[in-house]
C-alpha cells in the first residue's frame, strides 16, 4: 500500500507533543532549582502544547467532516480509483492517531467470536 | 547523608530507555528486550540503594531524596513494572501501539518514582501532573470508545484534585515563603485536608474514586491496568501519608475524617466488587461502555476502591495514636507490598483469561476449564492474599488489625471487607473455570495461547505464598520466628524514614 504523506495535522501534532514533553522535565527540574519566572514559563509551555494537542485531536473525532457518497458516484464511469484517500473519513482514536478497534465494542473480540443473544 | 547523582540515575535511565526503544526498534522482540534491559538497570540501581541504606539527594534536600521508605517503594514500583513489561510482550498484538507503550510507560513510572522520592510539594504537585497525562493517554491505547470515555474522566477528576492541591501549595507559599513539607504552617489543619481530598481523589477513595477509578483502571490495557492499580494509586497514597504525617502528625479531627473515609472506601468497594461479579455494571454502576456486562477487570478495579481504603483508614489511626505511629505506618508499606503484588498478580490473570477466551464480560464466559493452567492457582493467591487469608502476605494485614488498641467495629468492617472479596474471588473464578454463558457461544478463530502472559503471575504468586508462609509460621512461633521478627523490625526501621529527611 503507498505510503501516505504526513499531515500538517499530524506534523503540528509532533511538533506540539515534543514542547510538551519539554515543559514537563522542564518543570520538574525548576521545581528542584525554584526559579519562579522560568517555572511559570514551562507551566505555560506544558499547558498551551497540551491544550493544542487536545482540542486538534477532540475537534475531528467530536465534529467529523462528513463526505456525501452520491455526489462522488458517477455511474461507473469515473477512472480508477473512485474515491480519494483524503477524502474518506476514518475516526481515529484522540491523542495517539490510531483508528478504533470496533470488534471489541461489546467486551468480546468479535473476529474470534460470535454470539448469538 | 550525602549529595549523589545515583539519587536520579533510575528515573533519567526509564525516560532514556523509552526514548531510545521507541526511535530506535519497530520489532516486538528488540522493544521488550530494549525495555526490560533498562528497566533491570533500574532495579539494579535501586536495590543496591535499598541495601545500602545511605539517604541521598540531588541537587539538594528539597529535589529528589531518597532513603529507606523511598527505596522500598520504589523497589515494588520497578518489580511490578518491569513483569508489566514483560507481560507486553504477547498482550499487544500490534506493533504500533507496543511503540507508544514503550515511549509512555517508562516516563510513567518515571514520573512516579518522582513523585514518591520528594518532600517539595512542587515537584510532587508536578510529578502527579506529568503521571496523570501520560497515564491517561496509555489508557488510550485499548483504542476503545469507552477507553476515551474513562480517559476524559480519568482527566477530569484528576484536574479536581489538582486545582485542591494546587490552592494548598499557593496558601502555603503565601503564609510561609516556600513549599517545603514542614510542621507547624498556620491553618495547617486546612491544608492538610486540602491535601487529603486533592490526593485522595488520585488514590481514588470514597466517594470521588467510584466515578472515574473502576472505568480507567478497567479500559486501561492490562498491563496498565496493573500498574495504576497496583503502584499508580499507592504511590499518591504513601505520597499522602508522607504529607500528612509532617503537616498534621497529631490531629485527631483529621485522623477521624480519614478514619471515617477509609471505612467507607474499603465497605463500599468491597460490596461493589462483589455486586459486579454477581449481577453486573447495571447495578454497580459507573460504567463506561456501550453495553452493561459482568467485567472481569471491573472486579478488581472495586477492590481497589477498597484497598486504597486501608491507607487512609491506617494513617487515621496513625494520627488518633501518636504513639504507635510507627506500627501504623510500618503497616502501611507492608499493605503497600501486599495489595501491589496481589492487585497486579490478578490483573495479570484477568487479562490473561481474556486473551485467552476472547471475552471480557463475565456472563459470555465459557469456562476455561484446563486450559487455565497454573494461572487458576495463581488468581486464588492474588484473592485469598486480598482476603487476609492465613498463608498469603494479606495475612499481616490481619495481624495488624486484630491488635487490641484496634476497635471491635474496625475489626468487624475489615473481616466483613475480606469475606465480601474473599466470596468474589471464588464465584468469579468459578465463572473463569466452569462457566456456561446463557447465550450461544461459537469460536470462528483458533486462539493461540502465549507464555509471556501466564508468567508474571506465577514470579508474583510465589512472592506473595513464600512471604505469607513466613508470616504465618513466624508470627505463631512454629518456624522462622527470628526472620520474621527481622522482617517485622526492617518494616519500622523503613516506616521511620517516610516522614523524616534524615
Amino acid at each position: 500500500m503507498k505510503k501516505l504523506k504526513k499531515t500538517s495535522e499530524e506534523i503540528s501534532f509532533i511538533i506540539a507533543m515534543i514542547f510538551m514533553l519539554i515543559g514537563i522535565f522542564g518543570c520538574i527540574i525548576l521545581s528542584i532549582i525554584f526559579i519562579f519566572p522560568l517555572l511559570l514559563m514551562f507551566i505555560e509551555i506544558t499547558s498551551i502544547s497540551l491544550f493544542f494537542m487536545l482540542m486538534l485531536s477532540l475537534i475531528p473525532s467530536s465534529s467529523p467532516d462528513r463526505i456525501n457518497t452520491e455526489s462522488i458516484f458517477y455511474c461507473g464511469l469515473a477512472k480508477e480509483p473512485y474515491m480519494n484517500n483524503d477524502s474518506i473519513y476514518r475516526p481515529i482514536v484522540p491523542i495517539i492517531n490510531l483508528p478504533y478497534d470496533e470488534n471489541w465494542n461489546e467486551y468480546y473480540d468479535k473476529s474470534y467470536l460470535k454470539v448469538e443473544k | 547523608m550525602k549529595e549523589s547523582f545515583i539519587a536520579i540515575i533510575s528515573p533519567i535511565i526509564l525516560i532514556i530507555g523509552g526514548i531510545i526503544t521507541s526511535i530506535l526498534f519497530s520489532k516486538k522482540k528488540s522493544i521488550i528486550i530494549s525495555l526490560s534491559i533498562f528497566s533491570l538497570i533500574a532495579i539494579i540501581i535501586n536495590t543496591w540503594l535499598l541495601i545500602n541504606g545511605e539517604i541521598i539527594y540531588y541537587p539538594n534536600v528539597n529535589g529528589i531524596l531518597i532513603n529507606y521508605s523511598t527505596a522500598f517503594i520504589l523497589e515494588v514500583t520497578y518489580f511490578i513494572s518491569f513483569l508489566a513489561i514483560i507481560y507486553s510482550y504477547h498482550y499487544f498484538e500490534d506493533n504500533k501501539e507496543l511503540r507508544y507503550f514503550s515511549l509512555l510507560f517508562p516516563l510513567f513510572i518515571a514520573t512516579l518514582s518522582i513523585m514518591a522520592s520528594s518532600f517539595n510539594l512542587l515537584l510532587i504537585y508536578v510529578s502527579f501532573e506529568a503521571s496523570t497525562i501520560l497515564g491517561g493517554i496509555i489508557i488510550l491505547l485499548t483504542r476503545r470508545r469507552s477507553a476515551v470515555k474513562a480517559t476524559m474522566r480519568f482527566f477530569l477528576w484528576s484536574i479536581i484534585g489538582a486545582i485542591l492541591i494546587i490552592i494548598g501549595i499557593l496558601y502555603q507559599n503565601y503564609t510561609i515563603g516556600n513549599v517545603i513539607l514542614k510542621h507547624g504552617i498556620p491553618y495547617s489543619e486546612i491544608i492538610t485536608i486540602l491535601y487529603a481530598i486533592g490526593f485522595g481523589i488520585k488514590i481514588g477513595v470514597f466517594p470521588f474514586g467510584l466515578f472515574w477509578l473502576p472505568a480507567a483502571h478497567s479500559e486501561a490495557p492490562t498491563p496498565m491496568s496493573a500498574v495504576l492499580s497496583g503502584i499508580m494509586v499507592q504511590i499518591a497514597a504513601f505520597t499522602t501519608s508522607r504529607i500528612i504525617g509532617i503537616m498534621s502528625p497529631f490531629n485527631t479531627n483529621i485522623g477521624l475524617f480519614l478514619i471515617i473515609i477509609g471505612i467507607l472506601s474499603i465497605i463500599t468497594g468491597s460490596l461493589l466488587a462483589m455486586i459486579e461479579a454477581i449481577y453486573g455494571s447495571k447495578y454497580s454502576r459507573f460504567h463506561v461502555g456501550m453495553v452493561h456486562i459482568k467485567g472481569i477487570k471491573r472486579i478488581w478495579a472495586f477492590s481497589t476502591c477498597s484497598e486504597v481504603g486501608y491507607f487512609y483508614l491506617l494513617i487515621g489511626l496513625a494520627l488518633i495514636n501518636p504513639n504507635l505511629m510507627l506500627f501504623f505506618f510500618s503497616a502501611i508499606l507492608l499493605h503497600f507490598l501486599n495489595h501491589g503484588l496481589a492487585k497486579a498478580l490478578l490483573f495479570f490473570d484477568s487479562g490473561f483469561v481474556i486473551k485467552t477466551s476472547r471475552i471480557a464480560d463475565l456472563s459470555l464466559m465459557k469456562g476455561l476449564g484446563r486450559r487455565i493452567g497454573w494461572n487458576g492457582f495463581t488468581y486464588l493467591i492474588g484473592g485469598f492474599s486480598l482476603s487476609l487469608i492465613p498463608g498469603t502476605l494479606g495475612y499481616n494485614t490481619f495481624l495488624e488489625f486484630i491488635k487490641e488498641n484496634i476497635d471491635l467495629k474496625i475489626m468487624i468492617i475489615i473481616l466483613i471487607s475480606a469475606i465480601l472479596i474473599f466470596f468474589t474471588t471464588l464465584y468469579s473464578f468459578k465463572i473463569i473455570v466452569f462457566g456456561k454463558p446463557k447465550v450461544k457461544i461459537q469460536y470462528i478463530k483458533n486462539i493461540e495461547e502465549h507464555l509471556f502472559l501466564r508468567i508474571p503471575s506465577l514470579i508474583l504468586a510465589i512472592c506473595i505464598i513464600s512471604l505469607g508462609i513466613l508470616i504465618l509460621l513466624g508470627s505463631n512461633g512454629i518456624f522462622f520466628t527470628e526472620y520474621y521478627h527481622e522482617f517485622k523490625n526492617w518494616f519500622k526501621l523503613i516506616a521511620k524514614t517516610i516522614c523524616e529527611v534524615e
